[in-house]
Formats: structure tokens, sequence, C-alpha cells
């Protein structure tokens, strides 16, 4: 039962000064027409926008300075990413290499590996894609089928990844392979890969998803060689990667913040005098956002602590996600309105942005099904 | 100093699970004061929590008070415990004398209103206030009233039979409402009450309190779930091996987590904190949004026996039914932090949350 416990954090006064730093960066941006506020988050593609923040040094915060960061808290990157998303800023070219590839990388990679990688991340210059799920393998993601056999001076991948979010546009993908035998517990056998879309041996079909875009997409690999130096840790020990850091991807500002355009533009249109109806509504969802926020700072404070609070991250994200769901359906009976993509009115806009991609937010990165999972094993249910 | 509320709380935690069992909760059913147990808090010092050391008490603030108050809601501890130390607290704010007994506090609804009118060197308060809890079993009570020019004082009256109509929640706790007409008081039963916009009122303590109390029991009514799940086999297993039945208690734990980081939020905020009275909103908001999943989640796994009055399930969520209810519903402090919200308007949004931390 303790592993769901969740102590109020305050943000250090380090975590402040950062995010004046970033509200700063991002009004300039917006001045100088770099970004169209309050439009964006973390599902864009914008290199541009990205080699901006890059340059402002708010890609990477938390890395040696060896490889282009600021050795900076844990904390002070948690602002950067709330105050980005909260601006409606396109990140999204960056998040994932920011959020997941970039550490595993630290952690994990050959020496000559991160120090070419790792400081073009953190310029905003470089971007990665995960490519973990398979036709075949969603959720039970140990039952990957994608080969990597052993060669001379490397590994050669056959196999096929889908849903890889921005492969048609990134330079990488930390890509998980089959390199051995399952074994009893089904998760020996398997490793990691940095793969470089720009050699031969992979093909990129981009897949349309139901809001018309295609940012996601399907690689087949055909005798695809990546060398030995891009092996990704210790072969054969690639799911305690993929899964030893699941807290840093679940527990983030981007599980709460991810309608946050559409939060903003729901009080607006009711007005600085709602109903009590109108009010009552508005005041639920600061209660929770509030409350969430709380609970993913909780959470980062533990990751800056060293700990891996995995269940405390799967809460965070299940709650999180519900309410971003639910976001939209109580949003359009409070101001009803028909939603349009593209919109000249911002709620209008939102609303629709928000309805269409609100089905992956509790698919992706973990379903519901499989968060409730992890939290029902930590409460000793399983 | 945490070491030292670490202490206490352990030593509250198993005094009460020492002395509050079925048979306490079944003996609170009849409404009244279980006297013998109350004064096994007594002689624990918790009556007297908010009183000076040279009074006998424990000298604690409100913090600590709050955290008592929350292990009180685990235990669904019967009698007004967390009403006593904070009308403790509430008459030691405004300087008055160390207040002895079984105490209470109100109004408790927003429409309820006492009036202060001089009468030679003292007082004499008129109004009405219903369903104060404990209103009636009280041997004082610590009320908020204004004066014919509206200024915020509080009062400390000892209830007198007539004025008081017996009622009581769903877990038969005493809410009485209570009528006075012209009834006299010293001048030291009264002193101004340092009320700013923003707080702290007695509804905002009451708030705080019902918050912690049900954080507190809806932490209990998931550990008892799930121990209930583990044991009770059907179809050949625990029925904790069920799917279904882990899945309706994973979400019931983010509700317990999410009311627990409301409550507990608040309750670190202090009373002249700007935001205190947001944060107090925010907590009776979120932890009464909770009490319906983790109750229903709660009450289904537990099936029939959950319906009994055997199994002390219902000791817990009738308070919580309750509880939700009190110093102002959901609804109540949502329309609260609606209101300072389209105010505060769209484009300050987002700082507004970041200052609240
Ligand atoms: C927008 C988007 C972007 C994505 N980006 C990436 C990416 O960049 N890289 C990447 O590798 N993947 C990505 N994914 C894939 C994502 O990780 C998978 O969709 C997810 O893991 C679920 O797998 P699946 O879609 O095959 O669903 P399935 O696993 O087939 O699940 C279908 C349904 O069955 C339920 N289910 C499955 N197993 C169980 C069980 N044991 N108990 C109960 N219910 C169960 C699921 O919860 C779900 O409701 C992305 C997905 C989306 C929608």
């Amino acid at each position: 039962m303790n592993g769901l416990q969740f102590t109020p954090r305050a943000l250090p006064g380090a975590a402040e000064d950062m995010r004046r730093r970033v509200r700063d960066f991002l009004a300039r941006a917006a001045a100088a027409g770099h970004y169209r506020p309050g439009e964006a988050s973390w599902n864009s593609f914008d290199a541009g926008f990205s080699r901006r923040c890059g340059e402002a040094g708010l890609i990477g915060v938390t890395w040696p300075r060896s490889y282009g960061g600021e050795e900076r808290s844990y904390l002070e990157r948690y602002v950067i990413m709330e105050e980005m998303l909260a601006a409606g800023a396109p990140v999204g070219a960056h998040w994932i290499a920011e959020r997941q590839s970039g550490p595993q990388i630290l952690t994990h990679a050959h020496p000559a590996v991160k120090a070419r990688i790792l400081p073009e991340i953190a310029a905003g210059r470089c971007f990665f894609g995960i490519g973990m799920s398979e036709p075949d393998s969603g959720s039970d993601l140990a039952s990957v089928r994608t080969r990597a056999t052993q060669v001379d001076g490397g590994w050669k991948i056959n196999g096929r990844k889908i849903w890889t979010t921005n492969a048609g546009q990134v330079n990488y993908l930390n890509l998980l392979a089959r390199t051995g035998d399952a074994g009893p517990n089904r998760h020996g056998g398997l490793t990691q890969f940095i793969v470089d879309l720009s050699k031969p041996g992979v093909e990129i079909r981009p897949i349309r998803d139901l809001t018309g875009r295609a940012e996601f997409c399907e690689e087949v690999f055909d005798d695809y060689f990546v060398p030995d130096e891009m092996v990704l840790g210790k072969v054969g020990e690639g799911w305690s990667m993929v899964t030893g850091e699941l807290a840093y991807e679940r527990s983030g500002p981007d599980r709460i913040l991810s309608p946050f355009n559409l939060l903003r533009e729901a009080v607006r249109a009711v007005g600085e005098e709602p109903d009590d109806a109108g009010a009552e509504e508005i005041g639920r969802w600061i209660a929770n956002v509030v409350t969430l926020r709380r609970m993913s700072v909780s959470v980062a404070g533990m990751l800056a602590d060293g700990k891996a609070p995995n269940a405390q991250a799967a809460l965070v994200k299940d709650l999180g996600t519900t309410f971003e769901r639910e976001l939209p359906e109580q949003a359009r009976l409070l101001a009803p309105r028909e939603p349009e993509q593209n919109a000249a009115e911002p709620y209008t806009a939102a609303l629709a942005q928000v309805t269409l991609n609100a089905p992956s937010w509790t698919i992706r990165g973990g379903t519901r099904e499989i968060l409730r999972g992890i939290i029902a094993r930590e409460l000793g249910l399983r | 100093m945490n070491d030292m509320r670490d202490i206490l709380l352990e030593q509250t935690d198993r005094l009460f699970g020492d002395t509050v069992d079925a048979d306490a909760w079944t003996a609170a059913d009849s409404g009244s004061l279980d006297r013998s147990l109350w004064a096994r808090f007594e002689e624990a010092g918790l009556t007297r929590a908010a009183l000076d050391e040279a009074d006998g008490g424990s000298d604690l603030g409100l913090a600590d008070i709050l955290a008592l108050t929350r292990l009180a809601g685990r235990h669904a501890v019967p009698g007004p415990l967390p009403e006593t130390m904070l009308a403790g607290w509430l008459w030691r704010r405004v300087d008055g004398d160390a207040l002895a007994g079984v105490l209470g506090f109100g109004p408790v609804r927003p429409a309820d209103c006492f009036t202060l009118t001089p009468d030679g060197q003292g007082w004499r308060l008129s109004g009405e206030a219903a369903r104060v809890p404990w209103g009636g079993v009280a041997d004082r009570l610590v009320l908020s009233a204004r004066t014919l020019e509206g200024e915020a004082m509080l009062a400390v009256a000892e209830p007198v039979e007539t004025a008081i109509t017996g009622g009581g929640n769903l877990a038969n706790e005493p809410r009485d409402s209570l009528v006075f007409d012209d009834l006299p008081l010293a001048a030291d039963r009264v002193r101004p009450w340092p009320e700013s916009d923003r707080g702290p009122t007695l509804m905002q303590i009451g708030a705080l309190m019902r918050a912690q109390q049900i954080a507190g029991a809806l932490q209990r009514v998931l550990e008892m779930s799930i121990e209930y799940a583990n044991d009770r086999v059907q179809f050949g297993r625990p029925i904790a091996k069920f799917q279904a039945v882990q899945h309706m208690l994973a979400v019931a734990a983010g509700h317990v987590a999410a009311a627990s980081m409301a409550a507990e939020a608040a309750a670190a905020r202090d009373v002249d904190d700007p935001h205190f009275a947001l944060d107090v909103a925010i907590a009776k908001a979120r932890a009464g949004e909770a009490v319906r999943p983790v109750t229903d989640a709660a009450h289904q796994v537990h099936g029939a026996m959950g319906f009994t009055h055997e199994h002390s399930l219902h000791f817990l969520t009738r308070r919580l039914w309750s509880w939700r209810e009190e110093f102002g519903n959901e609804r109540l402090w949502q329309r609260e932090i609606g209101r300072v919200v389209a105010t505060t308007g769209a484009d300050r949004l987002w700082p507004l949350l970041t200052d609240l931390g």
C-alpha cells in the first residue's frame, strides 16, 4: 500500500527561476512570430521551433554540460515542459528525444555515440522516435518479433515496427528487437538499438490518423545494418531498459496538460460572470487539474531523489488521461459549439482538436487497462 | 518538529486502533457520546490539543491538528474530537481562554448567521443555525457571529436545552439545529475575529476538517476492500484475481490518492496565505468528488456482506456520504473555485495555477 503515497512537493526556487526564463523565451518567440501561442501541443512537428528551444538551452537541461546539458534538476526540467505545454508551443519534434531517447542514450550508449548524438539533441537539431510496437505486439510488448542477428561488426535487423510517432521526420529510432531466447519470464533476449533512418534497409510508410494527419508510421526493416557501437546497453537487457524508465514517460505534465488549450478557451467561452452551472464545471476541472499537477510534481520529486515510482507514475497517467478525455465531453455541453478543425474561433478549434486526439491519450504510452494492472499489482491484488 | 509529529501521529493511530472497534461504532449509532471513550482521548491530551501548555494543552498548530483529524477520519472515531480540537484552536486564535470539555463550532451553512447586540458590559446572541455537528451534545460551542455594524466576531455559548432541535446524519452523528433568542453572554465570551476577504471563515475550517476526515476514511475503505478481495474466494480463487475487480480498485486508488493530495495541500497552507481559500475549496471539492467512486467500488467488491450491519464497512461509508455534504458539498466549493477562475480570466489562468503550486 505504501507504494501509492504521494507527498506534496514544493518546486524549488531554481525551478521558479527557470519558469521566468521559459516564459521570457516564449514571449519573445511569440512576438517574433516563431509560433502562434495556444495552438499546438506535444503532438506537432516544428523543427525550426525545436532548434530555437535548443539555442535557448531548454532541451536536455538535466544532462551533463559535456553533452550539451546544464546539469539542472529534474524539477527544473519539469517546469520547462509544463510551461511549453501551457503556452501551446509546438514542441513535438524534440519531445520524445528529450523525454525518453536522450536519457536512455545517456545511461546506456557507447561513449562515442553519446558524444555525437546528445549535444545534437540538446541543440534541437536531432530528433528521435520510439520503435517498440509492432503489428502483432502492442500491450504485449515482450512478444516483439523484429529480429536482430549478429553479423561482422554489427547486427542485421529484419521485421516491422508500427505506430512509430514522427518516424517519417526524425533522424533516429530507439528500436527494440529480439536477439535471443525469451526465457521463462518472456523478458529475456531483447535488445535496444539506435537506428539511423537515413541509412539503407528501412522503408517508412506514414499512416494517416483519424485527425487527418500522418504523424505515426510503419517501418519495414530488410537486412538493415546496425554497427555494434549503436547497441544500446547490454545485449539481452532491453526489457529492463524499456520498462525501467516508464516513470519518466508516464508521470509528466503531458499527461494532464495535453488539452490545456481547450481548458483555457473554455474558461474564456464561459466568460467572467458564469452562471452557477458554468462556475461549478470550471471549478471541478480546476480542482482536478491542480491536484493532478501536484501529484505529477510529487512524482517528479521522487525521480529527482533517484527513486523509481513506477506505480505512482502509472496512477498519474491513468487519472490524468481520464481527465483529459472527459474534458472535451464536458466542455461541449457547457459551452456548446459544433467543433471544427482550424476554425477561426480558438475555442471551436480547440474543441475539435481535443475531441479528435483524446482517444489516443489513453492508448499510447501504455493503455489504461495496462496501467490499472500495474496499479493493482502495487495494491497487492495480483 | 516533524519527528515530533510522526511520534504523535503514531501514538494516536495506536490509541484509535486500540479503542475504536466495531463495538464503539455500534454504540455510537445511538447518537450519544461514548463518555468512556472520550475519557481515553482526554487522558491522551487529544481534546486539549490546541491549548497552551500552561493550560494543560499540547500547543499544536493547525497543521498538526489537521493531521490528527485525518487519523480520526481513518478510524471513523466516534464523537466530536476533530470539532473539539478545532474549536479550541479557533478560540485560542482570538486569545480566548482555554476551553475545556466537549466542543463544537458553527454555523455550518453559508445562509446561517448569528447576531450580537451589546448589553451592558456583555452581549446578547440571537439567530439560528441548522445541523451544527454535536450542537446539542457539546458543553460549549464556538460560534461565528456579527455585530449590528457587521463586524465579524467569535462567541462562546453553552447551548441550553430549549434552543436545540436534534437531528443526525447518515451515521447518526448528532447534527442539531440551534435557535438563540437574546442569549446573554459575558464580555469575555465574545471576541473580534480577524477575518479578511480570503478567510479563514468557520466554513473553511470546517471544510478543511471534513476534507481531511474524508481522505483518511477513503484510504481505510480502500484497504478494507483490498483485504476483502484477497480473502473472498469465488470460482476457486480470490476475487482479487479477477481483472474487473483489480481495475475497480485501481480506479478507486486513484481517487483516494487525489483526495489525499488535495486535502494535504490545503492542510499545509497557512491560514493567512492568499491561496488558503482556493486550496480549501479545492480540497473539499476534490475529496468530496472521490467519495462516490471509492464507496461505489468498495461496496461492489464487498458484495452482500458489505451491505450488512454486521460488517464494518458501512461505519465508514455512511460517514463519507454525510461528510461530503457537510460544510458545503462539492458543488458549493466548485462554484467558489469557478468564480475565482472566471474573474481571473482565461489569459491569467496558467499563472494562477502555477502560483498556487
Ligand atoms: C497516437 C499514437 C502514437 C503512438 N506512438 C508510438 C510510438 O511512437 N512508438 C511505439 O512503439 N508505439 C507507439 N504507439 C503504440 C502504442 O504504444 C500502442 O498502441 C499501445 O501499446 C497499445 O497497443 P495496441 O494498440 O496494439 O493495442 P492492444 O494491445 O491490441 O490493446 C487493445 C485493447 O485491448 C486491451 N488489452 C490488451 N491487453 C490487455 C490485458 N492484458 N488486459 C486487459 N486489456 C488488455 C488494451 O488495453 C486495449 O484497450 C502509439 C499509439 C498511438 C495511438
